[in-house]
């Protein structure tokens, strides 16, 4: 017996980047990301937060590194999986308002305006990635009664795989504002 | 599609569903379902159950607390999975059978280590507590079984009172 999805359109498919731990995956909008890119250059720089950790040179501009992997690792409780760096570059100016001004402020009060990008963000994600595609109605919110904490802190759904593990979907955006770039002193 | 877009059109087919759906019928049978977490013996009314899962994974969420254990996968919809021996004196073990609860609004699973038997009590055997009871104040009723055991009938809304709260 064939299962037909009624309510599935090409309108309603959207593509993600699956990224793959050893018990959940997570799901980034692939209309999130710029470009990326495996680098081997990275420059260290000292740093009062624990996920800014490096710099990587993009189209000739300094971009400040994330360290999305490690803060996954940290909330998710996900056990160590060794695995090459992939490079997320984010497009600044698709971020909201607030947040590219967030982004200032915090280049000029530790005096990086001049060295930083404006244009670009990079978080680094381990390389087990692919590109999917789901019906969007294949995401489903989160239960009601944990869903505020969840969506505040980023993770907007979830979704699970063929293997029945669980896909949580990422909104980035909020994950790199509310917890990757919190430093001590910033408002 | 944007996050924003995203977010909203999950939201719209999530309301649509919700007014599909029939309402629940409250019975007057006192059935109740005894389960057993870790040692310890608790009850529902059968009427708070949907259907019993065994044997599956659940998977760790951050930001809620501990009594919390995680979500499980039904249906390919998440529950939220609740662990009230963690929630009633802060032991928390892991066990793979999950109750779903009958809740129209929600999403939710209680965590036990095995069913003890579905039982039929009548009404004038039920110690009801009041809602005031601070020291039962998760517990609904509660009655004595064939061993003499005084078994507890918790009270969901007042765990997703505490949930409420906790969370808010």
């Amino acid at each position: 017996m064939t299962l037909i999805k009624m309510n599935t359109t090409r309108e309603n498919m959207v593509s993600f980047l699956q990224v793959k731990y050893n018990k959940l995956n997570f799901l980034i909008n692939k209309e999130d990301i710029f470009s990326s890119i495996i680098s081997k250059t990275n420059k260290n720089v000292s740093s009062n937060s624990r996920y800014i950790s490096s710099v990587i040179f993009f189209k000739d501009e300094a971009v400040p590194l994330l360290n999305m992997d490690a803060y996954l690792k940290d909330t998710f409780k996900i056990g160590r999986k060794e695995s090459k760096s992939l490079i997320l570059i984010i497009d600044v100016h698709r971020l909201k308002k607030k947040n590219r001004e967030f982004l200032q402020l915090l280049y000029k009060k530790n005096d990086m305006q001049d060295r930083m990008s404006t244009n670009f963000l990079g978080l680094t994600i381990i390389s087990d990635v692919k590109l999917i595609t789901l019906d969007l109605f294949d995401i489903k919110l989160m239960p009601y009664s944990i869903i505020l904490p969840l969506y505040k802190n980023g993770i907007m759904g979830a979704s699970f795989d063929n293997e029945e593990r669980i896909q949580y979907l990422l909104n980035i955006e909020d994950i790199i504002f509310s917890k990757l770039l919190r430093i001590k002193g910033a408002s | 599609m944007n996050n924003e877009e995203l977010i909203k059109k999950l939201i719209d087919e999530k309301r649509g569903k919700a007014k599909e759906a029939d309402s629940v019928l409250q019975t007057e049978n006192e059935k109740i379902l005894v389960f057993r977490k870790n040692q310890d013996k608790y009850a529902f009314y059968a009427r708070d159950i949907k259907e019993i899962i065994i044997n599956s994974d659940f998977f760790y969420v951050p930001f809620v607390p501990p009594y919390i254990r995680g979500l499980i996968n039904r249906h390919g919809e998440p529950y939220t999975v609740i662990d009230v021996q963690a929630l009633f004196d802060g032991d928390i073990t892991d066990d793979s059978k999950f109750l779903i609860m009958n809740i129209d609004d929600d999403q939710l699973a209680i965590m036990i280590t095995d069913i003890v038997e579905i039982t039929n009590i009548s009404r004038d055997q039920l110690h009801k507590f009041q809602s005031t009871d601070s020291e039962n104040k998760y517990f609904s009723a509660s009655f004595t079984d064939k061993a003499n055991n005084e078994i507890f009938i918790i009270n969901l809304s007042k765990i997703r009172e505490k949930l409420e709260n906790d969370i808010n």
